[in-house]
């Protein structure tokens, strides 16, 4: 029964291993390539449903059973570094999450990208991101995580710039990676000094891994930063790579850019997985987090950054009018929401709304795909309208899915897992701001939600009335084949059902992360400040909603020839801060890339101008040397010496006639050299 | 002693036939430059065979020999190889033949070729006589072959500029033999050995000090700033060879103007003789140096990482991209050996942490021998394509044109860049992993180096690969199947050697707890 857990390894290795094989496809198997990597996808999907399986048993139980297999890397010096894999209920469930999507969005591309003529690269790349992922989740060593972590932000490039002839698309691979990066840096730093303190990063082994309770012990009596415990810090440190990834702010800025890659990888990476490694990787080192104790200044940190992301992306996304923008900037806000969550209310919070996340914003981002491949490219929203008639089955699906994203009370998954994380900030000890501003969140996703869906599906088409330079570009919407629809059906279905997990009248969800018994208990929903909430957040969504439908039906606005409506009620100047999303890139631009340049420009001036005559002069130098050298030796040196200085002369003289015929004189200075110290220390040195 | 003494033949084959190569007809420059490849590659096998078969069992070496040579001296003709050793003959063994072939597909148009692949031949065997001398004295004179052959390379065969460079690489190579032979020419008047394992021994044993001040006394000098002074000679005169900021003057220059495939020879293997000797020499002398120069050092090697990744930021060629980048990844190197003149009181945590870094410096010195010959290889590729240097923004959307080459040639910028998973990552992270515990700050600051490195590697990445073709690029050709042969091994060299680095660690980790062990007393 032990013995399996050291083959979890084949999840993430199956897509590797295709990607593998992928990569010496040739290009015109284009159907080969995607049937075999969604076949390879499929098997995974299996096999993380059998570990889920075997994980739900342990359900019922009052402790987390925890799955580990460790074994060695390598040595060095006399020390052992030991790597491992761990099955918990926390990356089981992901695990299967991660696998589910990424099969039907592996499925979806199918139809999405039929006429690129690199689909076999395509495929390849979604696979080494998927395996990268997987790897992630299944590892029980942070280095481990971070590798994995890397090359998932490796594929991530590859993918956002895959359509690299684009000079934007090629900007916004380099400025996720970049982006991402400046956050790892603190990552490392915290790995560094985990790995200090723990003495292992294996995080479960049998009592020794850096998240069990010996570990944490030690961590909470060391000093750390600025008066902060060693484990307070590390964990902030950790966070500022989970910032990163996860588009928290202010390191949110890639992550609207990195639409610029095909669709289906927005939804697969930038919305329902990759992004969401943050998050978890907070849920992972959760232990790390909160020991009783410790100070809890990281998770104030979290839920401060956390609510600040949530606000910052639901404002920036009401004023975009480019369909995947809108969905980039509100992801950012989920996951806001998602960090919120786990500082305020824990793991279970926090992940839940990741799961249901996942599923909705998965089904949202492959229905935009749906609707950019019905308008036949196009993205701006201001030029689609009235497409329910024509893509009826998009229409539903994407309907729910921003049903569930604005939070519609009851009978979407988003309602449930919003829930929770606003009554977990609701009791958050700190401050009732976070509180504030996570309601003021949901009123405003459902409003951008509801302005989008305006402009999308109703009123009257407006494609024709744009002038494209390219006359073939013009036509009528069509809705989309089915292996693009099938996906969309079944995210729709698990946008609704997820939520059910997940609800305090059966938190099976959360007793399946933290053990615990469940059970059912319908008073737990009319428990006084939760019915409130409830009722009070369902009021705040539908007010949102029906606040997007006032301003933004067709009856009253036509986006290409009125103002936003937003813009006039808005006092002048705030909806372009909206629009422009706070300035931040021309911010960043005007501030440290362009200190960055300079500094560059200036090392690049003091090579030229300081370091380059500098050594000159050092030639001269010897040069100047080396006559003296040359008057010393044949003055003083027998003529031996001289002959032994000729012959090198004229052996160089063979091989270059070209050269000024100075080398030689170095020759003879280190040859003296030489000489004069040997001298030196067989008659002076021993004295 | 019946076996072959295998390490005198990889040294002298290829020396011997370099040198018949400078008096070689011209003429006939085709069959004597494949016989020459030939050489090469033969020598590269036994050298690879030679480090697979090498017992790492124990620190000391396999397949030594030793001949008396200069009795009065006490110096021997003597040959070892320990896991460092093999490491880098392994090392020497892949580049050379990679570098031999690049030159092949590049220089038709030059005469003398022969005399230039004689170069080479000569370099082969004068870097591996380094990598395997046991005393000063027969290192010393591998060490400065090694220099003439290079210089002749730059000088004759290089680019615009070349006469000047050549001078420069000389006069500062001279200048730091200079520094290197005073420097331990001391310690050996000391010792009264040339021997390196000999002086080792010495300074574990704790004698060193007081052998300096007994047997040198200079000018009635401390004895404290006797062994600072020592070991700073023998520090300056290595690190310019690696290089170190502020003393890298030459090398801009001179991988510029160089012929590429001797600067991949230049960056992979002659950069690795600097950091060699300051493990063998350096080291054994460290814990006598004064605390307060190797934090000076440090501080110098912490802002040279920052300075020389935003220098090569600042850079529009990018063959001087790469070479400021390679100094820069080398800082690493140096930032690690500095950090192991800790003092450690005997702190087993932080004696662990020293041999972490060491063996993270060896994993390094490798995989960046492997990384930067590799992209010059692809400059290489690049300059032949066009017949010139090539600029970054010279070109865009080499991607569509090259595929192959964008592919392999990004997949190597990413081991440069220390993706993990790939070669890069692993000696970076156990450098810092041990810098950290034991110079907290330096690691903190130095990690600032990773971040710009992958700022100005993704822009060449972009500006090169990716965006539009160029009219201009239109008619660049992908890699040939030759250049395809040449670069696929290092290829999966990077990527197995991301997931397995025990495949070199195991051999080297006698080595490592050697040296540490005999650093602390």
């Amino acid at each position: 029964m032990s013995d399996w857990i050291s083959y979890i390894w084949l999840i993430p290795g199956l897509p590797v291993l295709s990607a593998l094989i992928l990569s010496f496809f040739p290009a015109t198997s284009r159907k080969g390539a995607a049937y075999f990597a969604c076949g390879s996808m499929a098997l995974s999907f299996i096999a993380s449903l059998i570990c889920f399986s075997i994980t739900n048993g342990s359900s019922g139980e009052v402790s987390v059973q925890r799955l580990t297999h460790n074994f060695t890397w390598f040595d060095v010096g006399s020390t052992t570094v030991r790597i491992g894999w761990l099955l918990d209920p926390l990356n089981a469930v992901m695990l299967v999450m991660v696998t589910f999507i990424s099969l039907l969005v592996f499925i979806y591309s199918i139809g999405y990208m039929k006429k690129d003529p690199r689909i076999v690269r395509f495929y390849a790349f979604l696979s080494l991101f998927a395996g990268a992922m997987l790897g992630l989740l299944i590892s029980n060593h942070l280095l481990i995580l971070f590798m994995c972590w890397e090359v998932v932000g490796l594929a991530s490039y590859l993918l956002i710039g895959f359509w690299y002839e684009k000079p934007a698309a090629a900007a916004a691979s380099k400025k996720a990676f970049i982006t991402t990066r400046i956050g790892d840096l603190g990552f490392f730093i915290g790995i560094l000094w985990l790995y200090q303190e723990a003495g292992t990063l294996l995080f479960y082994d049998a009592g020794q891994g850096c998240l069990e309770t010996t570990a944490l012990g030690w961590m909470t009596s060391a000093a750390g930063l600025a008066g902060l415990t060693a484990a307070t810090s590390i964990g902030g440190l950790i966070f500022v790579g989970a910032m990163g990834k996860s588009g928290q702010f202010p390191l949110h800025v890639w992550l609207p850019d990195a639409m610029e890659g095909p669709t289906p990888v927005s939804a697969l990476i930038h919305a329902a997985t990759m992004v969401a490694a943050g998050v978890f990787l907070m849920a992972r080192v959760y232990p790390l987090l909160s020991i009783p104790g410790a100070g809890t200044q990281a998770l104030t940190l979290i839920t401060w950054v956390g609510a600040i992301t949530a606000l910052v992306g639901a404002l920036a996304a009401c004023a975009q009018s480019d369909l995947k923008r809108i969905l980039a900037f509100s992801t950012i806000s989920q996951l806001g929401y998602m960090m919120l969550g786990l500082g305020t209310g824990g793991v279970a919070v926090a992940m839940f709304h990741l799961i249901t996340h996942a599923f909705f914003k998965a089904l949202l981002f492959l229905g935009a795909g749906s609707v950019i491949h019905g308008c036949h490219g196009e993205q701006d929203t201001r030029y689609m309208g009235g497409l329910r008639k024509t893509m009826p089955i998009t229409f539903a699906t994407y309907g729910i899915g921003m049903l569930a994203l604005a939070g519609f009370p009851l009978v979407t998954s988003g309602f449930w897992s919003k829930d929770e994380i606003l009554h977990a900030s609701l009791h958050w000890h700190g401050s009732y701001i976070p509180f504030l501003i996570a309601l003021a969140g949901a009123f405003l996703t459902a409003f951008y939600m509801s302005r989008q869906m305006c402009m999308v599906f109703f009123g009257t088409n407006r494609l024709a009335r744009k002038k494209y330079s390219d006359m073939d570009k013009v036509g009528v919407p069509h809705e989309s084949t089915s292996s693009m629809l099938i996906p969309l059906r079944f995210l729709a279905f698990f946008a609704i059902f997820a939520g059910f997990m997940g609800t305090p009248v059966f938190p099976w969800f959360k007793a399946f992360l933290e053990g615990g018994i469940v059970e059912w208990d319908l008073g737990a929903l009319l428990h006084g400040s939760a019915l409130i909430l409830a009722f009070g957040s369902s009021v705040i969504v539908l007010l949102g909603i029906a606040c997007g439908w006032w301003y933004y039906s067709s009856l009253v606005f036509d986006p290409l020839r009125d103002p936003d409506p937003l813009e006039e009620r808005l006092p002048s100047g705030w909806f372009s801060v909206l629009n422009g999303k706070f300035f931040l890139d021309e911010l960043y631009e005007k501030t440290i890339i362009q200190w960055t340049r300079d500094l560059a420009n200036a090392s690049a001036w003091f090579e030229k101008n300081c370091i380059l005559p500098m050594m000159d002069g050092i030639v001269f130098v010897s040069k100047m040397t080396s006559w003296i050298g040359r008057l010393w030796d044949e003055w003083i040196i027998n003529a031996g010496f001289d002959r032994t200085c000729k012959g090198i002369q004229n052996q160089s003289n063979r091989v270059s006639k070209a050269h000024n015929g100075s080398v030689q004189f170095y020759l003879q200075v280190v040859a003296l050299g030489f000489v004069l110290l040997t001298i030196f220390w067989i008659w002076g040195g021993k004295q | 002693m019946t076996q072959l003494p295998w390490l005198s033949l990889i040294i002298w084959i290829p020396l011997i036939t370099g040198i018949l190569f400078l008096f070689f007809n011209t003429a006939k420059s085709k069959t004597a430059r494949q016989f020459g490849m030939v050489v090469s590659s033969l020598v590269s096998v036994i050298s690879t065979i030679l480090w697979a078969t090498a017992t790492t069992e124990n620190a000391l070496g396999s397949y030594a020999e030793r001949v008396t040579w200069i009795p009065t001296l006490g110096v021997d003709y003597s040959l070892s190889m320990d896991g460092l050793s093999g490491l880098m003959v392994l090392l020497t063994g892949l580049i050379m033949p990679f570098a031999y072939g690049a030159s092949m597909g590049c220089l038709k148009a030059y005469k003398n070729e022969t005399r230039y692949f004689g170069c080479l031949l000569i370099i082969q065997g004068s870097l591996l006589g380094v990598f395997t001398a046991t005393n000063f004295f027969l290192w010393f004179c591998f060490y400065e072959i090694s220099l003439v052959p290079a210089f002749f390379l730059i000088k004759i065969w290089g680019s615009a500029g070349k006469d000047r460079s050549s001078i420069r690489f000389f006069v500062y190579s001279m200048a730091g033999s200079i520094a290197l032979l005073l420097g331990f020419l001391a310690l050996a008047g000391a010792t009264g050995s040339f021997e390196f394992d000999e002086i080792a021994a010495q300074s574990s044993a704790g004698n060193l000090a007081d052998l300096i001040g007994s047997n040198l006394g200079w000018f009635d000098m401390p004895i404290g700033w006797l062994c600072a002074l020592i070991f700073l000679l023998i520090f300056v005169g290595l690190a310019v060879k690696v290089p170190w900021v502020p003393l890298h003057g030459w090398l801009p220059e001179t991988y510029d103007h160089a012929p590429s495939p001797v600067t991949m020879v230049l960056t992979g293997l002659m950069s690795k003789m600097g950091l060699y000797g300051l493990i063998r020499m350096g080291l054994p002398m460290m814990p006598y140096a004064l605390p307060k120069l190797l934090t000076s050092l440090l501080v110098l090697t912490v802002f040279g990482i920052i300075y020389s990744a935003f220098a090569a930021m600042g850079q529009r060629s990018i063959k001087r991209m790469f070479a400021y980048s390679s100094i820069n990844h080398l800082g690493y190197c140096m930032l690690g050996i500095l950090s192991l003149g800790v003092v450690t009181n005997g702190d087993m945590n932080l004696e662990i942490q020293k041999s972490s870094v060491l063996g993270g410096v060896m994993l390094q010195m490798f995989a960046h021998g492997i990384i930067a010959s590799v992209l010059f290889y692809f400059v290489n590729a690049m300059e032949n394509r066009i017949g010139r240097k090539m600029l970054i923004d010279e070109h865009g959307g080499l991607r569509k044109v090259a595929p192959l080459m964008a592919g392999t040639m990004g997949l190597a910028v990413f081991a440069s860049i220390g993706l993990p998973g790939l070669n890069g990552f692993v000696g970076e992270f156990l450098i810092f992993k041990g810098v950290f515990a034991l110079v907290p700050w330096a690691a903190c600051m130095a990690v600032a180096g990773l971040l710009i490195t992958a700022v100005f590697l993704l822009r060449f990445l972009q500006v090169v690969f990716h965006g539009q073709v160029g009219e201009s690029a239109a008619k660049f050709k992908d890699l040939s199947l030759m250049d395809t042969i040449l670069v696929s091994p290092f290829i999966v060299i990077m990527v197995i050697l991301g997931f397995f680095p025990h495949l070199l660690l195991s051999g080297l980790n006698p080595v490592i707890n050697n040296i540490i062990r005999a650093m602390q007393f």
